[in-house]
């Protein structure tokens, strides 16, 4: 169950990283000040990471 | 300055040893060497140079594509979670020590396929060595420019800076890498050494980041919108105007491979790696070092856009040029030193895993077939073969050093990085194939491997290569011998892809085609089809692997004793086989031939000598091996499987037998602790069955032997008498009632009650007791008629027995309250006395409760009132309990259904 879990996450990730949903934000505006498609390759990285850590950590899924 | 860089850089190369050093004293157990994190760190020599100085450098040309390196390997991670455990669990069962040993024993312990994957690797990671010298040289390049930065060209003494380090980088090795023999020994100091070099690289540049965006800039904001104001960043923040998408997606390719086929990552994943657990952790925290580590490459990038433009200064030096610029020179030391880390990890780790598979799938294979091993020679064998993987690891580090002063200064980190991640890329079908495909064979990966290879190097190596004293520049513009049709970047016509997708498409797609069509119309050998069955349905086999072996021969004991003793000394290897023969009860028999799980085991050991193929070739040697037909193979994995299956059954029986052993323990505690209970109970009983009857007996005879007692105390005697007989059949009646009820013989004599009369009834007959005890007897009874269907009789017993507690225990006052809730009349009986203690409340209801506690205190009664209460209320489907709530007091209640039918009996 968690090394399903894991490997959903991981393809999600990988969705969101290539073509065609990478192009989604892939225009040069700025959200605080900051690049948007720097804001959402980081801000999904991070998203993703940490749902990992959640279920690797997770001591209560049961196979 | 620069002397002082170089005398820091030596310092620095020497707490490395120091580190080492000290790491490797430690215990193999030890939580520091075992901690999860230190593996994530040593995971992260993933991040070289290239990440260091290379990735801002592509970041300032080609914008944000250079963070599909590090995406690749977390996608790869979570998507390999399950891979990677099988991985592991496959490398610890057959010792296995590269990723060409993983490869070709897949394959039947191939030595051809270990041998070619050894020069695969060979050919694409020695210039990625290569530029971690160059990185290294060309930093410290910077701080001879210090006032003059924008003329950076390189001096002619850097050469023998280069020479330097690798010497220093190659005794490193030679210490900590290659120490022992066993290829799957731990490395603990080596380990240490990469997980700090790891740390400190990270501290490092998220300092100089940090120090960018809030020292020289007030933010990302900021930064963003000065550097913005004065040259067009928009295309560094778009993909489809800066690299485009083909490139992205070839790279997130590239890089998802390289995180598990890298023979470093290889090496630290499932050679280094001890446990599993690690694998897990790092699925996380490897990819949360990554994000850290390229959160500041930007920032990095943006700043030396905006503080060099228009100068020369190479975009990768800017890391270390900014500080220096700033004249901020102890952080442009430190700096250099991340540089010097970066590079160093990567060099030694990726040196030792090479040099494990030169020695183990080329130059040992060849010294054992021209040379005879000597029997008897343990020790000078042994120092042959450490000897040869120390002259391994010089020999990959000099190959090194001559591609650097050969070809290095006309290529970039980026494009170095790139070209050995594509020539590992060729191992991805190989591996997944072994571990998913059964009918790949070898004929088929040895030719998907060449083939791919071969593309690689012609569309890949070549047209970096070209224009030096190997290969003229024409063939990028005209192709290989003037065919058009061979043009490196456009091979048989194909120009849409930009090089890096192009390379890639072509060699991995001819190397999975090749390897498919090959394995169709080939067939694989016995070994083949043992190894097979083995990687992709490993799931079955247990880590130890004690199954049968596919091996046929006529060896005996002493042979594998001889063969195994060649390297660690006779007497050693027979202890080790015989040991291992008594703990899987393997019988031995010194006159008969040898059992094949001896012979594997001995050739798994030879394998971490030698490496797993030259062990193969050596055990086929000694053990006078046949050739095992597909009949006999076949019979094996059949065999294994049954052994399997019947392991299976037995693990389930053990369980089952477990399970009701635990049982039964349970039944067998739960009736000793009844018998225990009985017999206190029992105890009670003639205990309190005897303290009247002396009582009875004493009077009695006081009564027989003075009959000249006046008539008054004649008669107070013989009332006391009575009174004792009455408490004595009144206990014998309670003991009755309650067997009765256990014994289910009790009937229920139903009818028509009024609750509230019963009250009243039980108030009356304590009436006399409750004024001799000079207590307060309150009835809050409801106006209304209580009637209920009941046994009259057990229910008013009930209520004697509650009131009655609560007579022996009031101070004041008892408290009798009714009242209706939903469906049923609740009855509450209250006292002002000492109360009950919360732990206690559901145990008072028990037969034996008071029995159980007679030595804590002293009971007024036989302790059976509460519990004849709860069968009677329990009869009558009602609840009887024990509310602790209150501050004083003790307040018992029970309920009855208003509407109670006997038939729910």
């Amino acid at each position: 169950m968690k090394q399903q879990r894991v490997v959903l996450i991981g393809f999600l990730l990988m969705l969101f990283m290539v073509f065609p949903l990478i192009t989604v934000f892939d225009t040069y505006k700025l959200i605080w000040g900051i690049p948007v498609q720097a804001v959402y390759i980081f801000g999904v990285w991070v998203l993703a990471v940490l749902a990992i850590a959640l279920v690797v950590m997770s001591k209560k899924i049961k196979k | 300055m620069n002397t002082w860089v170089v005398v820091f850089g030596l310092l620095y190369l020497l707490l490395l040893f120091l580190i080492a050093n000290r790491a490797q004293r430690l215990s193999k157990d030890n939580k520091w060497i075992r901690h999860p994190w230190l593996h994530t760190f040593a995971m992260a020599v993933y991040c070289t140079t290239w990440t260091y100085y290379g990735g801002v450098g592509r970041a300032s040309q080609s914008g944000i594509d250079f963070l599909t390196i590090y995406l690749g390997p977390t996608i790869m991670l979570a998507m390999s979670y399950g891979m990677m455990q099988k991985i592991f669990k496959i490398s610890k069962q057959l010792h296995i020590a590269s990723i060409a040993d993983f490869i070709s024993v897949r394959f039947g312990k191939s030595s051809t396929l270990g041998a070619l994957v050894t020069i695969c690797c060979i050919f694409g990671l020695v210039p990625y060595i290569a530029l971690q010298l160059k990185a290294i040289v060309s930093s410290l390049e910077v701080f001879n420019h210090v006032d003059l930065i924008e003329e950076i060209k390189p001096a002619s003494n850097l050469n023998s800076i280069a020479l330097a380090t690798t010497i220093v980088i190659a005794v490193f090795s030679i210490l900590y890498g290659a120490r022992k023999l066993d290829t799957s020994e731990k490395h603990p100091g080596l380990m240490a050494v990469i997980a700090f070099e790891s740390i400190f690289k990270l501290l490092v540049l998220v300092v100089v980041g940090g120090f960018i965006i809030f020292g020289v800039f007030d933010g990302l904001g900021d930064m963003v919108a000065k550097v913005g104001a004065t040259q067009d960043i928009s295309k560094l923040f778009t993909i489809k105007d800066s690299s485009g998408y083909m490139n992205w997606m070839t790279m997130l390719c590239l890089s998802s491979f390289a995180i598990i086929l890298l023979p470093r990552q290889f090496h630290i994943n499932f050679v280094e790696n001890d446990n599993q657990a690690n694998l897990k952790h790092s699925a996380w925290s490897f990819p949360t070092y990554l994000i850290l580590m390229n959160i500041v490459v930007l920032p990095i990038a943006l700043c030396g856009m905006y503080m060099f433009q228009g100068t020369e200064v190479l975009p990768d030096t800017y890391v270390l040029a900014i500080p220096i610029k700033l004249k901020s020179y102890a952080l442009a030391v430190f700096t250099w030193l991340g540089g010097l880390s970066a590079a160093t990890g990567m060099i030694i780790m990726e040196t030792i895993a090479l040099s494990i598979m030169v020695s183990n799938n080329i130059v040992i294979p060849l010294f054992l077939t021209s040379y005879t091993v000597r029997k008897g020679e343990a020790q000078n064998n042994l120092k042959r073969i450490l000897l040869i993987r120390r002259l391994s690891i010089i020999g990959i580090l000099l190959a090194a050093l001559i591609f650097y002063v050969f070809f290095a200064p006309r290529t970039s980190l980026v494009s170095i990085g790139l070209l050995s991640f594509a020539a590992v890329a060729n191992f991805a079908p190989a591996l997944f194939a072994g571990l998913y495909f059964k009918d790949a064979n070898k004929k088929g990966v040895i030719a998907g491997l060449c083939i791919g290879f071969t593309v690689w190097m012609y569309t890949a190596l070549v047209p970096q290569l070209a224009g030096s004293f190997l290969i003229p520049k024409s063939v990028l513009d005209t192709g290989l011998l003037g065919i058009s049709f061979l043009k490196p970047k456009a091979l048989f016509g194909l120009q849409a892809l930009p090089p890096l997708a192009h390379s890639l498409f072509w060699s991995l797609g001819l190397n999975v085609l090749t390897l498919v069509l090959v394995s169709m119309f080939t067939k694989k050998s016995s070994q083949e089809s043992y190894f097979s069955e083995l990687y992709v349905d490993n799931d079955k086999y247990d880590r130890e692997l004690n199954i049968d072996m596919a091996w046929k021969g006529r060896a005996q004991l002493k042979d594998l004793y001889q063969v195994l003793g060649s390297f660690i000394g006779v007497g050693k290897a027979e202890g080790l086989i015989i040991k291992y023969a008594e703990k899987n009860d393997i019988e031995i028999d010194p006159h008969e031939p040898a059992h094949n799980r001896l012979v594997a085991f001995t050739e798994r050991l030879l394998g971490g000598v030698i490496g797993a193929t030259a062990a193969r070739s050596l055990i086929k040697r000694s053990t006078l091996e046949e050739e095992i037909s597909y009949r006999e193979m076949y019979a094996i994995i059949q065999e294994n499987q049954k052994v399997r299956e019947f392991n299976r059954e037995l693990m389930k029986k053990s369980a089952e037998l477990q399970k009701a052993s635990s049982a039964l323990k349970k039944a067998n505690e739960e009736l000793n602790k009844a018998d225990q209970i009985k017999n206190e109970f029992l105890y009670t009983v003639t205990h309190e069955l005897k303290t009247p009857l002396t009582s009875i007996i004493a009077l009695s005879e006081i009564v027989l032997d003075n009959p000249d007692l006046d008539e008054t105390t004649k008669e107070m005697y013989l009332q006391s008498t009575i009174n004792e007989a009455n408490r004595l059949a009144n206990l014998i009646n309670q003991v009755l009632r309650i067997e009765k009820f256990e014994a289910g013989k009790q009937r229920l004599n139903l009818s028509q009650v009024d609750l509230r009369d019963l009250v009243r009834e039980v108030a009356q007959t304590l009436e006399g007791s409750i004024q001799m005890k000079a207590l307060q007897l309150e009835l809050q009874l409801t106006n209304a008629m209580m009637l209920l269907s009941c046994d009259r009789d057990l229910i008013k017993q009930v209520l004697v027995n509650l009131m009655g507690n609560a007579l022996k225990y009031a101070k004041t006052k008892i408290t009798v309250h009714t009242h209706f809730t939903e469906d049923e009349w609740q009855v509450w009986v209250s006292d002002d006395g000492k109360g009950i203690d919360a732990g206690e409340k559901e145990l008072i209801f028990d037969k034996f409760f008071q029995a159980q506690n007679q030595s804590l205190r002293k009971p007024e009664g036989s302790g059976l009132g509460l519990a004849i209460s709860k069968k009677i209320i329990d009869l009558h489907n009602g609840r009887i309990w024990a509310d602790t709530s209150y501050a004083v007091g003790a307040h018992i209640a029970f309920s009855l259904p208003a509407h109670f039918d006997s038939n729910d009996k």
